[in-house]
């Protein structure tokens, strides 16, 4: 299945770690930084991750976002103040690239990055109306009118 | 562990990224989204959002209780009193309710209307108001005993320190209120504190409820803070010089001496007793 060609770089005192997006692409990560996600630390601690790790839910340019997130928070004599601005800066995107970005958390256990991503989010959804939030989230299963008529009523203060 | 394989997620979210993300939202915003479809309906009205949400949020709600005019905490929607002159004591709140005390009398109120269409969990089903209307509850305080403070909300009860003037002699005791059932459960025992007592309270310490004395020995204000743990046993520090742990399975009393300075013991008991209750947050389930 996978082939178990080990990394031709030459020997390196840091320890690195390759992962492999779903559309093909690899990615070089150091261990100390993918040790944020803890999909990644549980693969290490099994010696899975001599590998190139297969990870075919997240594609290329989203996998290049989230190891840039794990490189800079493991960054060491960054001050929290500077490290905020830069994550305010990452997640400054258009909402399906977050969506992207707390799927990609969520399976890959990366809390900070989840966090951060999600909050970004609920701050978006806050104001929204049902409608706009089935928009944003692509649901189609929708409540008949006449049903939704009757939650609505049930929750009348809320649209107010 | 994860499956390490996943097949393509992207057009449709997890159901714990959509709980991480609505365990964001205001109180309003999640009525609102319950119209979203079944599944968000379902997954708001559903145990994970009735049981952590950690406080009210008053911030989604108007109005005011009580007569403190200038601080905006919950409209009292609905309510109607027979007292022209009502003066509601907050006696706590816990996940979306909020129970007043009027002498005489408990009134429970849900300042969310609606929001308790769950009928899985039956406390829900009890506090199911329409449009936030007041309920009195009919439960008998079989002792008879005055309640006067706030209470603390813990394992599903409200609990208060209250004074048992029965039987010709004052004891304190702990009452307790369950939510759920709507009943006043038995009254659990405090041992004699020797000295004027001069304040009493309860205050919750992680998943511990504690019983907090102060008396006046000596011009010197002592506070005694003893601990009900979960597993069933009461920590009692009895004075400066012993802890007496009482294990409520076998009224067994088992004694520690304690080395220090009381004084200062004291003093730093009540500090952490303050701190800890102002920033204890329920733990999420």
């Amino acid at each position: 299945m996978s082939s178990s060609s080990s990394s031709s770089l030459p020997p390196c005192p840091k320890k690195m770690i390759t992962l492999k997006s779903s559309d093909g692409e690899t990615f070089q990560i150091e261990e100390t930084a993918a040790l944020q996600s803890k999909t990644l630390e549980n693969m290490i601690d099994e010696n899975c991750a001599s590998t190139p790790i297969p990870l075919r839910s997240i594609n290329g340019k989203i996998l290049a976002k989230v190891v840039e997130f794990c490189n800079k928070h493991a960054e060491v004599g960054v001050d929290a103040e500077s490290l905020h601005a830069w994550d305010a800066e990452f997640v400054n995107v258009e909402y399906t690239t977050l969506f992207d970005y707390i799927l990609a958390a969520n399976f890959l256990e990366i809390p900070t990055l989840l966090d951060l991503a999600s909050g970004v989010v609920g701050d978006m959804i806050k104001g929204k109306t049902p409608d706009e939030i089935r928009k944003m989230f692509n649901i189609n299963d929708a409540f008949s009118p006449e049903e939704e008529e009757e939650v609505r009523r049930a929750n009348q203060w809320a649209f107010e | 562990m994860k499956r390490l394989c996943l097949e393509a997620v992207v057009e449709s979210f997890p159901e714990d990224v959509i709980i991480e993300i609505l365990l964001r939202e205001p109180v309003k915003s999640l009525m609102r989204f319950k119209c979203v479809c079944q599944g968000w309906r379902s997954l708001i009205s559903g145990p994970t959002f009735t049981k952590p949400l950690e406080t009210i949020d008053y911030e989604a709600l108007d109005g005011s209780i009580g007569s403190d005019g200038n601080h905006v905490v919950v409209q009292a929607r609905g309510l109607s009193l027979d007292d022209a002159c009502w003066e509601p004591c907050l006696m706590g709140s816990c996940d979306w309710l909020v129970c007043l005390y009027i002498p005489g009398r408990f009134n429970l109120y849900n300042p969310l209307p609606g929001s308790g269409d769950n009928t899985e969990n039956g406390r829900v089903v009890i506090f199911l108001l329409k449009s936030g209307v007041w309920r009195m509850t009919k439960a008998q305080q079989v002792n008879r005993l005055a309640v006067s403070e706030q209470g603390v909300y813990w394992n599903e009860a409200l609990h208060w320190c209250v004074v048992d003037e029965r039987r010709n002699k004052s004891k304190i005791v702990i009452m307790s209120f369950d939510l759920s059932k709507e009943k006043f459960q038995q009254v659990l025992r405090v041992p004699k504190v020797d000295g004027d007592i001069v304040f009493e309270g309860l205050g919750i310490h992680g998943s511990n409820l504690f019983i907090y004395h102060g008396t006046i020995i000596n011009d010197h204000f002592e506070a005694w803070i003893p601990t009900y743990t979960r597993r069933g046993k009461i920590v009692f520090q009895i004075d400066t010089h012993q802890i007496t742990l009482l294990n409520l399975e076998d009224d067994t009393n088992k004694e520690y001496p304690i080395q220090s300075d009381g004084h200062i013991e004291s003093t730093i008991y009540l500090e952490t007793l303050v701190s800890s209750y102002l920033g204890c947050k329920p733990s999420r389930i």
